[in-house]
Protein backbone atom coordinates (compact mmCIF):
# COMPACT_ATOMS: atom_id res chain seq x y z
CA UNK A 1 0.00 0.00 0.00
CA UNK A 2 2.77 2.41 1.04
CA UNK A 3 4.79 1.62 -2.64
CA UNK A 4 1.74 2.44 -4.62
CA UNK A 5 0.91 5.99 -2.98
CA UNK A 6 4.95 6.59 -3.80
CA UNK A 7 4.60 5.80 -7.21
CA UNK A 8 1.34 7.48 -7.60
CA UNK A 9 3.41 11.03 -6.69
CA UNK A 10 5.98 10.29 -8.41
CA UNK A 11 3.37 10.06 -11.63
CA UNK A 12 1.79 13.08 -10.92
CA UNK A 13 5.73 14.93 -10.55
CA UNK A 14 6.66 13.86 -13.98
CA UNK A 15 3.34 14.95 -15.63
CA UNK A 16 2.95 17.75 -18.14
CA UNK A 17 4.77 20.89 -18.03
CA UNK A 18 2.97 24.18 -17.31
CA UNK A 19 2.35 26.66 -19.99
CA UNK A 20 5.03 29.10 -19.90
CA UNK A 21 3.05 33.21 -19.57
CA UNK A 22 4.98 35.84 -21.62
CA UNK A 23 3.86 39.35 -21.77
CA UNK A 24 3.38 39.82 -25.51
CA UNK A 25 5.26 43.14 -27.30
CA UNK A 26 2.39 45.39 -29.18
CA UNK A 27 4.05 46.61 -32.26
CA UNK A 28 1.07 49.31 -33.48
CA UNK A 29 2.32 52.47 -33.03
CA UNK A 30 1.83 54.04 -29.36
CA UNK A 31 -0.84 56.57 -28.68
CA UNK A 32 -2.39 58.08 -25.79
CA UNK A 33 -6.73 58.89 -25.71
CA UNK A 34 -8.21 60.95 -22.94
CA UNK A 35 -12.24 60.72 -22.93
CA UNK A 36 -14.62 62.26 -20.74
CA UNK A 37 -17.06 59.54 -19.44
CA UNK A 38 -20.59 60.26 -19.72
CA UNK A 39 -23.61 59.54 -17.82
CA UNK A 40 -25.76 56.15 -18.44
CA UNK A 41 -29.16 57.67 -19.88
CA UNK A 42 -31.99 57.19 -17.48
CA UNK A 43 -35.39 57.22 -15.52
CA UNK A 44 -35.42 60.01 -14.06
CA UNK A 45 -38.36 59.25 -11.97
CA UNK A 46 -36.51 56.18 -11.14
CA UNK A 47 -33.92 58.25 -9.85
CA UNK A 48 -30.69 56.22 -7.94
CA UNK A 49 -33.11 53.12 -8.69
CA UNK A 50 -32.46 52.92 -11.89
CA UNK A 51 -30.02 50.50 -12.29
CA UNK A 52 -27.70 52.74 -14.87
CA UNK A 53 -28.01 55.45 -12.64
CA UNK A 54 -24.03 54.97 -11.25
CA UNK A 55 -22.75 54.18 -14.29
CA UNK A 56 -20.73 56.11 -16.79
CA UNK A 57 -19.22 55.40 -20.07
CA UNK A 58 -16.97 56.31 -22.64
CA UNK A 59 -16.27 54.30 -26.10
CA UNK A 60 -12.70 54.19 -27.38
CA UNK A 61 -12.94 53.13 -31.10
CA UNK A 62 -10.33 51.40 -33.41
CA UNK A 63 -7.49 50.66 -30.63
CA UNK A 64 -5.08 49.10 -32.88
CA UNK A 65 -3.14 46.03 -31.98
CA UNK A 66 -0.29 44.12 -33.66
CA UNK A 67 1.33 42.04 -30.98
CA UNK A 68 4.55 39.89 -31.94
CA UNK A 69 4.09 36.50 -31.67
CA UNK A 70 7.22 35.66 -34.37
CA UNK A 71 8.59 33.04 -31.69
CA UNK A 72 5.75 31.07 -31.17
CA UNK A 73 4.80 30.17 -34.91
CA UNK A 74 3.68 26.85 -35.26
CA UNK A 75 3.24 26.30 -31.79
CA UNK A 76 -0.27 26.27 -29.78
CA UNK A 77 -0.85 29.33 -27.81
CA UNK A 78 -3.84 30.84 -25.91
CA UNK A 79 -3.54 35.03 -26.01
CA UNK A 80 -4.89 36.57 -23.24
CA UNK A 81 -6.47 40.47 -22.50
CA UNK A 82 -5.29 41.58 -19.30
CA UNK A 83 -7.12 44.00 -17.93
CA UNK A 84 -5.08 45.58 -14.96
CA UNK A 85 -6.99 46.75 -11.72
CA UNK A 86 -5.83 50.52 -11.88
CA UNK A 87 -5.62 52.70 -9.06
CA UNK A 88 -8.02 54.82 -9.57
CA UNK A 89 -10.71 52.05 -9.03
CA UNK A 90 -11.28 50.65 -5.28
CA UNK A 91 -13.26 47.80 -6.43
CA UNK A 92 -13.02 45.52 -9.75
CA UNK A 93 -16.49 46.51 -9.55
CA UNK A 94 -15.83 49.50 -10.72
CA UNK A 95 -14.67 48.76 -14.43
CA UNK A 96 -16.31 46.45 -16.87
CA UNK A 97 -14.47 46.54 -20.22
CA UNK A 98 -16.67 45.58 -23.65
CA UNK A 99 -14.77 45.03 -27.21
CA UNK A 100 -15.54 44.24 -30.50
CA UNK A 101 -12.73 42.70 -32.66
CA UNK A 102 -12.57 42.58 -36.49
CA UNK A 103 -9.73 40.38 -37.00
CA UNK A 104 -7.93 37.26 -35.25
CA UNK A 105 -8.77 38.40 -31.94
CA UNK A 106 -12.49 37.47 -30.15
CA UNK A 107 -14.87 40.27 -28.74
CA UNK A 108 -15.96 39.91 -25.09
CA UNK A 109 -15.97 41.42 -22.21
CA UNK A 110 -13.86 41.88 -18.73
CA UNK A 111 -13.94 43.43 -15.54
CA UNK A 112 -10.95 45.01 -13.98
CA UNK A 113 -8.04 42.40 -12.74
CA UNK A 114 -9.35 39.84 -15.42
CA UNK A 115 -7.63 37.91 -17.91
CA UNK A 116 -9.72 37.31 -20.97
CA UNK A 117 -8.70 34.52 -23.82
CA UNK A 118 -8.74 36.17 -27.10
CA UNK A 119 -7.32 33.46 -29.41
CA UNK A 120 -6.41 29.53 -28.95
CA UNK A 121 -4.73 28.02 -31.54
CA UNK A 122 -1.73 27.45 -33.64
CA UNK A 123 0.48 30.61 -34.83
CA UNK A 124 0.41 30.96 -38.30
CA UNK A 125 2.21 34.18 -38.94
CA UNK A 126 4.60 36.44 -36.84
CA UNK A 127 2.14 38.53 -35.70
CA UNK A 128 -1.49 38.82 -34.16
CA UNK A 129 -3.27 41.98 -35.61
CA UNK A 130 -6.84 43.74 -34.79
CA UNK A 131 -8.45 46.03 -34.23
CA UNK A 132 -10.72 46.68 -30.71
CA UNK A 133 -13.73 48.97 -30.51
CA UNK A 134 -13.84 49.56 -26.94
CA UNK A 135 -16.39 50.65 -24.09
CA UNK A 136 -15.75 51.26 -20.39
CA UNK A 137 -18.43 51.27 -18.44
CA UNK A 138 -17.43 52.56 -14.68
CA UNK A 139 -19.26 52.21 -11.85
CA UNK A 140 -18.94 56.01 -9.84
CA UNK A 141 -19.55 53.79 -6.46
CA UNK A 142 -15.79 52.48 -6.99
CA UNK A 143 -14.38 55.18 -8.62
CA UNK A 144 -11.77 57.75 -7.35
CA UNK A 145 -12.51 60.20 -10.21
CA UNK A 146 -9.19 59.30 -12.83
CA UNK A 147 -8.98 56.28 -14.41
CA UNK A 148 -5.85 54.87 -16.23
CA UNK A 149 -7.20 52.00 -18.68
CA UNK A 150 -3.95 50.16 -19.96
CA UNK A 151 -4.50 46.61 -21.03
CA UNK A 152 -2.14 44.36 -22.52
CA UNK A 153 -2.09 40.99 -23.57
CA UNK A 154 0.25 37.94 -22.25
CA UNK A 155 0.65 34.87 -24.20
CA UNK A 156 0.51 31.19 -23.02
CA UNK A 157 2.35 27.89 -25.09
CA UNK A 158 2.37 24.98 -24.42
CA UNK B 1 -52.23 80.25 -11.13
CA UNK B 2 -48.41 79.64 -11.18
CA UNK B 3 -46.37 77.55 -13.52
CA UNK B 4 -43.37 75.18 -12.27
CA UNK B 5 -40.38 74.76 -13.97
CA UNK B 6 -37.49 72.30 -14.03
CA UNK B 7 -33.90 73.24 -14.97
CA UNK B 8 -31.23 70.46 -15.54
CA UNK B 9 -27.42 70.99 -16.46
CA UNK B 10 -25.39 69.24 -18.98
CA UNK B 11 -21.69 67.41 -19.23
CA UNK B 12 -19.69 68.16 -22.05
CA UNK B 13 -17.13 65.30 -23.70
CA UNK B 14 -13.24 66.47 -24.65
CA UNK B 15 -11.59 63.67 -26.40
CA UNK B 16 -7.44 64.36 -27.19
CA UNK B 17 -5.26 62.42 -28.90
CA UNK B 18 -1.21 62.57 -27.77
CA UNK B 19 1.15 60.30 -27.86
CA UNK B 20 2.53 57.80 -25.39
CA UNK B 21 4.77 54.06 -24.43
CA UNK B 22 3.74 51.49 -26.69
CA UNK B 23 0.40 50.41 -27.60
CA UNK B 24 -3.01 52.57 -26.36
CA UNK B 25 -4.03 53.49 -23.57
CA UNK B 26 -7.18 55.19 -22.27
CA UNK B 27 -7.15 57.84 -19.73
CA UNK B 28 -10.67 58.42 -18.64
CA UNK B 29 -12.78 61.07 -15.97
CA UNK B 30 -16.12 62.45 -15.83
CA UNK B 31 -18.12 65.70 -15.10
CA UNK B 32 -20.75 66.11 -12.85
CA UNK B 33 -24.39 66.36 -13.73
CA UNK B 34 -27.65 67.70 -11.92
CA UNK B 35 -30.82 67.45 -12.27
CA UNK B 36 -34.34 69.25 -10.57
CA UNK B 37 -37.50 68.61 -11.59
CA UNK B 38 -41.28 70.25 -10.54
CA UNK B 39 -44.09 68.01 -11.68
CA UNK B 40 -45.04 64.54 -12.48
CA UNK B 41 -44.68 65.58 -16.13
CA UNK B 42 -41.51 65.19 -18.02
CA UNK B 43 -40.34 67.81 -20.82
CA UNK B 44 -42.80 70.13 -19.89
CA UNK B 45 -43.97 72.69 -17.65
CA UNK B 46 -46.52 72.03 -15.33
CA UNK B 47 -49.23 73.84 -14.01
CA UNK B 48 -50.51 74.53 -10.33
CA UNK B 49 -53.79 76.31 -10.74
CA UNK B 50 -55.49 78.07 -7.90
CA UNK B 51 -59.57 79.02 -8.44
CA UNK B 52 -60.53 81.53 -6.09
CA UNK B 53 -64.69 81.53 -5.62
CA UNK B 54 -65.83 84.77 -6.28
CA UNK B 55 -67.59 85.12 -2.63
CA UNK B 56 -64.28 84.01 -0.91
CA UNK B 57 -61.83 86.72 -2.40
CA UNK B 58 -59.65 87.85 -0.17
CA UNK B 59 -61.19 86.34 2.69
CA UNK B 60 -58.03 84.44 4.10
CA UNK B 61 -59.55 80.93 3.11
CA UNK B 62 -56.29 78.90 1.75
CA UNK B 63 -57.36 77.86 -1.49
CA UNK B 64 -55.71 74.28 -2.89
CA UNK B 65 -53.98 74.30 -6.11
CA UNK B 66 -54.15 71.39 -8.34
CA UNK B 67 -51.60 70.71 -10.48
CA UNK B 68 -52.58 70.43 -14.75
CA UNK B 69 -56.56 70.89 -12.79
CA UNK B 70 -56.67 66.70 -11.53
CA UNK B 71 -54.40 66.31 -8.55
CA UNK B 72 -52.86 68.03 -5.33
CA UNK B 73 -49.59 66.82 -4.65
CA UNK B 74 -46.86 67.87 -7.03
CA UNK B 75 -43.85 66.09 -7.60
CA UNK B 76 -40.51 67.72 -6.67
CA UNK B 77 -37.64 66.05 -7.40
CA UNK B 78 -33.64 66.62 -8.06
CA UNK B 79 -30.41 63.98 -8.30
CA UNK B 80 -26.63 64.89 -8.27
CA UNK B 81 -24.43 62.53 -10.03
CA UNK B 82 -20.60 63.09 -9.44
CA UNK B 83 -18.09 60.67 -10.69
CA UNK B 84 -16.91 60.28 -7.14
CA UNK B 85 -19.84 58.55 -4.93
CA UNK B 86 -20.76 61.01 -1.90
CA UNK B 87 -18.00 63.52 -1.92
CA UNK B 88 -19.90 66.08 -3.18
CA UNK B 89 -22.98 68.63 -1.46
CA UNK B 90 -25.73 69.49 -3.83
CA UNK B 91 -27.85 72.53 -3.38
CA UNK B 92 -31.51 72.68 -3.70
CA UNK B 93 -33.05 76.10 -4.19
CA UNK B 94 -36.08 77.84 -5.79
CA UNK B 95 -36.51 81.10 -7.54
CA UNK B 96 -40.00 83.22 -7.08
CA UNK B 97 -38.68 86.67 -7.29
CA UNK B 98 -41.16 87.42 -9.96
CA UNK B 99 -44.51 87.89 -8.98
CA UNK B 100 -47.64 86.83 -11.03
CA UNK B 101 -49.01 89.01 -13.21
CA UNK B 102 -52.90 90.27 -14.81
CA UNK B 103 -53.29 88.58 -18.26
CA UNK B 104 -56.94 89.70 -18.37
CA UNK B 105 -56.16 93.78 -18.37
CA UNK B 106 -59.68 93.94 -18.97
CA UNK B 107 -60.87 93.47 -14.95
CA UNK B 108 -57.17 92.95 -13.41
CA UNK B 109 -54.93 95.65 -15.30
CA UNK B 110 -51.26 95.68 -14.25
CA UNK B 111 -52.33 94.22 -10.75
CA UNK B 112 -49.66 91.75 -9.59
CA UNK B 113 -49.99 88.91 -7.14
CA UNK B 114 -46.19 88.70 -5.25
CA UNK B 115 -45.43 84.64 -4.85
CA UNK B 116 -45.11 85.54 -0.87
CA UNK B 117 -48.72 84.59 -1.04
CA UNK B 118 -48.19 81.01 -1.58
CA UNK B 119 -46.87 78.11 0.44
CA UNK B 120 -47.24 74.62 0.52
CA UNK B 121 -47.25 71.55 2.42
CA UNK B 122 -44.89 68.64 2.22
CA UNK B 123 -47.15 65.18 1.98
CA UNK B 124 -44.47 62.42 1.33
CA UNK B 125 -40.57 63.28 1.27
CA UNK B 126 -38.30 64.38 4.22
CA UNK B 127 -35.84 66.75 2.16
CA UNK B 128 -38.22 69.70 2.02
CA UNK B 129 -39.73 71.04 5.08
CA UNK B 130 -43.32 73.02 4.61
CA UNK B 131 -42.83 76.56 3.81
CA UNK B 132 -43.93 80.12 2.16
CA UNK B 133 -42.12 81.17 -0.97
CA UNK B 134 -40.28 84.30 0.19
CA UNK B 135 -40.06 85.91 -3.13
CA UNK B 136 -36.60 85.77 -3.68
CA UNK B 137 -34.05 84.50 -6.67
CA UNK B 138 -32.80 82.10 -4.74
CA UNK B 139 -34.50 80.30 -1.75
CA UNK B 140 -32.49 77.55 -0.32
CA UNK B 141 -34.76 74.62 0.22
CA UNK B 142 -31.88 72.30 1.57
CA UNK B 143 -29.20 70.15 0.70
CA UNK B 144 -28.19 66.97 0.28
CA UNK B 145 -24.62 64.48 -1.01
CA UNK B 146 -24.30 63.61 -4.55
CA UNK B 147 -24.86 60.08 -6.07
CA UNK B 148 -28.43 60.64 -4.76
CA UNK B 149 -32.08 61.24 -5.66
CA UNK B 150 -34.36 63.51 -3.77
CA UNK B 151 -37.66 63.88 -4.02
CA UNK B 152 -40.83 64.86 -2.15
CA UNK B 153 -44.83 65.87 -3.30
CA UNK B 154 -45.75 69.46 -2.35
CA UNK B 155 -49.44 70.69 -2.35
CA UNK B 156 -49.62 74.59 -2.94
CA UNK B 157 -52.26 77.01 -1.58
CA UNK B 158 -53.08 80.80 -2.15
CA UNK B 159 -53.24 82.24 0.72
CA UNK B 160 -55.84 84.56 -0.61
CA UNK B 161 -55.48 87.09 2.24
CA UNK B 162 -55.38 89.83 -0.12
CA UNK B 163 -58.21 91.39 -2.00
CA UNK B 164 -57.17 91.58 -5.84
CA UNK B 165 -59.34 92.84 -8.98
CA UNK B 166 -61.41 89.79 -10.68
CA UNK B 167 -59.06 88.37 -13.99
CA UNK B 168 -56.87 85.80 -14.31
CA UNK B 169 -53.18 85.93 -12.81
CA UNK B 170 -50.05 83.65 -14.65
CA UNK B 171 -46.15 83.73 -13.21
CA UNK B 172 -43.49 80.72 -12.21
CA UNK B 173 -41.05 79.22 -10.24
CA UNK B 174 -37.88 77.49 -11.12
CA UNK B 175 -36.55 75.09 -8.62
CA UNK B 176 -32.28 74.44 -8.97
CA UNK B 177 -30.36 72.04 -8.20
CA UNK B 178 -26.10 73.13 -8.18
CA UNK B 179 -23.27 71.28 -6.84
CA UNK B 180 -20.45 73.96 -6.35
Amino acid sequence: MLAWCLAGALVAASGPAAALTERLTDLAPARQVRVDLQWAPIQWQRGDRDPSYHLMSAEVPRIEYRLDVARYVGRQVRVLYVIPMDAGLTSPLGLKVRWKSQGALRAGEARAGDRVTVFEGRVAAGSLADVFDVQLEVDSRYFTGRLRFDPYFEIEAQ
Amino acid sequence: MTGLAGWAAGIAAVIVAGSAQAGTSVIANGAAEVFAGAGWSDGSVDTIRFTVPGGNVGDGSAITGFENGTRTDTLIDASARAPVNNSRTAVWSVDSSVPLTCSTPATCGSTTIPLTRFRWTVASGTEISSGTFNGTASQSLGSFRNSRYVSVTKTFFYLNDVVVPAGRYAGRVVYTVSMP
